[in-house]
């Protein structure tokens, strides 16, 4: 090995050569890192002066490389404690001499720690009382002694090799430093306590990594426990105390490093604390003392506030279990002014009362707008509530604690007062904003609370204070304030689309309170608010929209016709004449700029959502219906007429759905419109109407649901209105535009799902399938001849599939004017097979053929199986199926649905020996994922088929007795070669094997494995495990196992 | 806060399974070395969980009867019968954004 060759390869590694290089390079550096020179190579490297930082940096990445591939021995893993130990030392040394110009030196030094954190986790994991090393039990204090000695030396003499340098490690092994001299020693030197710092957070950090990934560390927690936990609160707390002055914390050096290793102990003692009783280590000193400086006001400047207050909220909102109740105490006493939480020990001397620091610190965010800071104090103080919260809700509505009553009172106030902090909420302020989860989850604490538990006036209290909680938020949500973000110029939408989460937030908290306020002191307070007119008689849209958008998320839940206090309200009211005053600002008032367009739009989704959920309401009285249909078609025909086409395409297709809505939920209440609707529907056809297609297609459907009302007053009736809308639609495309022509078939199609109805009247169906209007053949006529003016264009054979199938999901006795023969359909089938692209259209055949075979499975014979498959698979097979993967999943997706409807068709088919075993057979070897997906699972219905019936039964036992063989080595060869996420499938045919035919099974797989890969050890392991396991988790676990063996590649998942 | 581990369970998803493939092959091929795969799916797991928390603004609400719930290894579980799922993303047709399903799993962790 030539060190100056490994410099040079180490250097071009870091220079950006090309990838080619770059390959090269690293292999040579991979193959001499993992050799048995590594070691030696490490130390080499380290030792070297005038080289770069990266040569250094990959003499500490070699030890790692060492440590983790060739530490197994004592003498390995003494040579490499030893070597990472002293340059450690060496290289803090070298650092100290000189900081300024070493700073490169520093990914090194972190490495070596790192590195020396692992070896410190596996000697103490086994604590081997056998070994050279039983147990290192405190890092901190074998540095700290090697660092003080090593001063004392020449450092050039300080070389792995020097018996001296040897003997001295071994004694610090154990070494003991007092706190005294731990004092003394970060005191010397302000960088040897960030390196001290900088250690103890390594080690815990790089266990708790280790542990993340399954490790056993029982022994290494009580070490830590014991030893490193004992020095590293004497340095954090001496360094939080003597080290964190004010006045210096422009310039301390160590604030960064010391709250960064405060973070990862906190982090390490939660995780701890679940896996180990030797987690449990107080941290109560280090929390006062952080809570200390968290307060240090000098002048209205709070140095450490932010920092502090960022571990605080990190640890409530995960790490809450590391704080003690006294802890807590002095917190809620700082945050809120008051404490509720009860302390197990009497008061401390600490801190109470330092209510003055919060409202300080607010107030100079507050002044300076320093918006981002705010928003921290508030995720802090929320998270905090969010753990007291049980404590609060006892406190505030039950018997459970003695409490005084001016407390409380003090204590909501407080809360309120915060939530109804005085600034635009996401712009500004973020107290509302967090407090929404409070609020949810206090009220929810509230309702679960058991009655005999509660206060005598709790109720009324509840009610009080949720009261107090909807009349701040209605302002906050209000669109006022959104407009006001909108209008600020800020740097892309985020904070808009938080706004938006906020309000939908709100509407979510509203049903919550509705528990508590219930309709009288909510819903029809959010009622009243939408019929509330201003001083001078004037509607504030913003609060019509506000009142509206949280009524809607209650009243969806609300079955209006059965609630009359709601109903009485609505019915004494301007509700509709208000709400659709909102609807008409959104669609047909001219937009004054960008920001009031956005609104607009939100008027309209407001106007039209509560428009939809109160639609039920017209059960009950339709005074109203006429005037809100009109307005939704005035609206419907002129909106695109004030609104930017983007904004109007959006309007008019939520007027379109509400209108369906109203239409679905309306039906009998809409008779008396039916020619109305249809006089509009007949204007969009005929004439160059702007209305797109989808509006026209949905405006058909919703005409259906009234006409499906109609056959009350007589089938003929209805069907006279059917053939009518049928006429209608024929006759009103005559050109030769394709999507004016796709359009007649989709709406012909929309008609049909509008009408799907259970009728309980047998003449209804009676005169649907007589057709005396002869709808089916007008229809038919529509659809053939426009699917002959488009033959290969696959929209319209989607779209005639569905009107063909549309009633093979019904049930027989249900009317309905599209219930085509089984001929009809095949027919139609069929000639759209011989003329269109199969590519793309047969895909949609096969949709509506597997409808067909489900809905006709009773009566379907084996020839006219046989007749389906051979004349849209077998003949297409050659010159189109098998050269496309999708048409091949259609295919097998076809075969597969059939098994599930009726498994006799398949197999009792003249195809199955002839085409359907060879060619499935032959497909477990695709590379294709869908055709795998849909293969496996023919095999493993088809191998499970004794399961099911005796005929079942009888041909899975042929197929074995015939193929069994062949699919068991064909299988193992495609699950070998298939890829790791597909593994899955083919176990499951295996695992029906086993299941159905344990011991052909094991046969022919002890035949065929030998010859697949050359692993003996794999193939004998499956063969064992196989046959014992039990559940579907365990048998893939032992075939993904083989897989990877025989494929030699690492378990991954 | 800290660096401990982050879920796995994303390796399952499409993507994961996606890149899980593509480095088999890669190992197979000799390109690169298992433990830099396992390194590739370690930093998979840490960017697709931070990505899910900060990248994404899709929302989903659904209502059912909760059929089956429990807590094990930090793991909670619920089974949700005869729901209807509603997705909050822009679209033309309500089928795509309203649902309904039999059965809804589901399955959550902590945010790491």
């Amino acid at each position: 090995m030539d060190i100056q060759e490994v410099v040079r390869l180490i250097n071009s590694l870091y220079s950006g050569s090309s990838s080619t290089i770059l390959h090269s390079v690293q292999q040579k550096l991979q193959k001499i890192q993992r050799s048995e020179e590594g070691a030696q190579l490490a130390d080499e490297l380290l030792k070297l002066e005038n080289v770069s930082d990266q040569v250094k940096y990959f003499g500490a990445l070699t030890y790692r490389v060492q440590l983790t591939t060739r530490s197994s021995t004592e003498e390995q893993l003494w040579t490499l404690y030893q070597g990472n130990l002293i340059h450690l030392t060496r290289i803090i040394v070298i650092f100290l001499s000189n900081p300024e110009g070493s700073h490169g030196l520093n990914i090194t030094i972190r490495k070596l720690m790192s590195n020396l954190a692992l070896v410190f986790t596996n000697i103490n994991r086994l604590q081997d009382s056998t070994r050279a090393i039983p147990t290192w039990p405190n890092p901190i204090n074998t540095l700290v002694r090697l660092l003080s000695l090593c001063g004392q030396h020449n450092v050039n003499r300080w070389y792995v090799g020097n018996s001296e340098v040897s003997s001295v490690i071994e004694s610090a092994i154990t070494a003991e430093v007092p706190y005294q001299e731990l004092i003394r020693f970060i005191d010397s030197d302000p960088w040897l306590n960030k390196f001290i710092l900088a250690f103890t957070r390594i080690i815990v950090g790089d266990m708790l990594k280790y542990q993340s990934k399954g490790t056993y560390l029982s022994h290494v927690y009580e070490v830590v426990h014991d030893h490193i936990y004992v020095s590293t609160m004497a340095l954090i707390n001496y360094n939080l105390e003597a080290k964190m002055l004010p006045q210096d914390a422009t310039t301390n050096k160590y604030s960064a490093e010391l709250f960064e290793c405060v973070r990862e102990w906190i982090s390490y003692i939660s995780e701890a604390k679940k896996h180990s009783p030797h987690g449990n280590m107080d941290l109560s000193e280090a929390f006062e003392n952080l809570i200390r400086l968290m307060c240090t006001n000098l002048d209205n400047q709070f140095p450490y506030s932010r920092d502090i207050l960022e571990i605080l909220s990190d640890v409530f909102s995960f790490r809450s279990s590391v704080v003690t109740q006294e802890i807590l105490q002095e917190l809620e006493s700082i945050f809120l002014g008051v404490s509720y939480v009860v302390s197990s020990q009497a008061k401390k001397t600490t801190s109470l009362g330092s209510h003055d620091w919060m409202l300080s610190y607010m107030n100079e965010l507050v002044t300076n707008a320093l918006f981002d800071d705010l928003r921290q104090v508030s995720d802090c103080f929320v998270d905090f509530l969010q753990i007291c919260m049980s404590g609060i809700c006892n406190r505030l509505f039950t018997q459970l604690h003695a409490s005084n009553t001016d407390q409380s009172q003090q204590y909501v106030k407080f809360l309120l007062q915060l939530t109804n902090f005085p600034l635009v909420p996401v712009l500004e302020e973020s107290y509302s904003v967090k407090m929404v989860d409070f609020w949810y989850d206090l009220c929810e604490s509230y309702v679960q609370l058991p009655s005999e538990s509660l206060l005598p006036d709790s109720h009324d209290l509840a009610i009080e204070i949720f009261s107090q909680v909807v009349q701040i938020y209605l302002p906050k949500a209000s669109l006022i304030n959104k407009q006001k973000l909108l209008q600020a110029d800020l740097d892309g939408e985020s904070k808009v689309h938080e706004f938006d989460d906020f309000r939908r937030a709100i509407e979510v908290l509203m049903p919550m309170l509705w528990c508590v306020l219930g309709n009288s002191k909510l819903s029809n307070q959010l009622i009243l608010g939408i019929i509330q007119k201003q001083q001078d008689g004037s509607l504030d849209l913003f609060q019509i929209e506000c009142m509206a958008f949280m009524l809607e998320n209650i009243i969806v839940d609300i079955n209006l016709p059965e609630t009359p206090s709601i109903c009485k309200v609505i019915y004494d009211s301007d509700f509709f004449h208000n709400l659709l005053f909102l609807l008409k600002a959104g669609c047909i008032q001219s937009p004054t700029d960008i920001s009031s367009q956005k609104l607009k739009l939100e008027y309209v989704r407001t106007a039209t959502n509560l428009l939809s959920v109160t639609s039920k309401y017209f059960h009950v009285d339709q005074k109203d219906l006429g005037h809100v249909i009109e307005t939704l078609f005035n609206c419907l025909e002129n909106s695109r007429k004030f609104n930017d086409t983007a904004s109007s395409e959006e309007i008019e297709i939520l007027l379109i759905k509400t209108i369906t809505i109203l239409c679905k939920n309306c039906r009998e209440q809409l008779l008396p419109f039916l020619e109305i609707f249809i006089q509009v529907t007949q204007a969009m056809m005929y004439h160059s109407s702007p209305a797109s297609n989808f509006i026209r297609e949905k405006l058909v459907r919703s005409i259906a649901y009234i006409i499906q009302a109609s056959a009350k007053q007589g089938a003929e009736i209805q069907g006279k209105y059917i053939d009518n809308m049928v006429t209608m639609i024929g006759s009103s495309v005559h050109d030769s535009d394709r999507d004016n022509n796709l359009f007649l078939l989709t709406s012909i199609s929309e008609l049909g799902s509008g009408l799907i109805q259970e009728y309980d009247d047998p003449s209804v169906t009676q005169y649907f399938d007589a057709d005396p209007l002869n709808l089916r053949p007008k229809v038919l006529n529509i659809v053939e001849s426009r699917c002959k003016k488009y033959p290969t264009d696959p929209a319209f054979i989607e779209v005639g599939c569905l009107i063909l199938g549309k009633t093979l999901s019904i049930d027989d006795s249900d009317p309905h004017f599209l219930k085509f023969s089984m001929s009809e359909i095949m027919n139609f089938a069929l000639a759209r097979a011989n003329t269109c692209n199969l590519s793309t259209g047969l895909p949609y055949l096969v949709y509506l053929l597997e409808r067909l075979i489900t809905h006709y499975k009773a009566t379907l014979t084996r020839a006219q199986f046989d007749y389906i498959f051979s004349n849209f698979f077998i003949q297409h097979y050659e010159t189109a199926i098998a050269s496309d993967p999708d048409l091949i999943e259609s295919m097998i997706g076809f075969i597969n649905k059939t098994m599930d409807a009726r498994p006799a068709l398949v197999v009792n088919s003249s195809y199955w020996d002839a085409f359907i075993l060879p060619q499935f057979l032959r497909y477990l070897r695709a590379k294709e994922h869908f055709t795998i997906s849909a293969v496996t699972k023919f095999w493993t219905k088809t191998v499970k088929l004794k399961q099911q019936s005796r005929d079942g039964g009888l041909a899975s036992a042929k197929l074995i007795t015939s193929i069994g063989d062949q699919l068991v080595a064909t299988t193992m060869y495609g699950l070998l070669h298939t890829h790791r996420s597909e593994v899955f499938y083919y176990a499951e045919i295996i695992r029906a094997l086993v299941a159905n035919h344990p011991l052909n099974t094991k046969a022919w797989l002890t035949a065929v494995l030998p010859s697949l890969c050359d692993n003996p050890t794999a193939h004998s392991r499956l063969l064992a495990s196989l046959f014992l396991t039990r559940g579907s988790i365990a048998a893939n676990d032992t075939i993904r196992g083989w897989w990877l063996q025989c494929n030699n590649l690492p378990r991954m998942d | 806060m800290s660096t401990t581990g982050y879920y796995e369970l994303y390796r399952r998803s499409t993507i994961g399974a996606a890149l899980m493939d593509s480095l088999d092959t890669l190992i197979s091929d000799g390109r690169i070395e298992a433990s830099l795969a396992i390194r590739v799916l370690e930093t998979f797991d840490k960017v697709v969980s931070e990505a899910l928390r900060d990248k994404t603004s899709a929302k989903l609400t659904f209502k059912g009867h909760l059929d089956t719930y429990r807590f094990c290894d930090d793991v909670w579980t619920f089974i949700i019968k005869d729901c209807q799922v509603n997705l909050d993303q822009p679209s033309t047709d309500d089928s795509e954004n309203n649902f309904t399903c039999d059965r809804l799993h589901i399955v959550a962790c902590n945010s790491k």
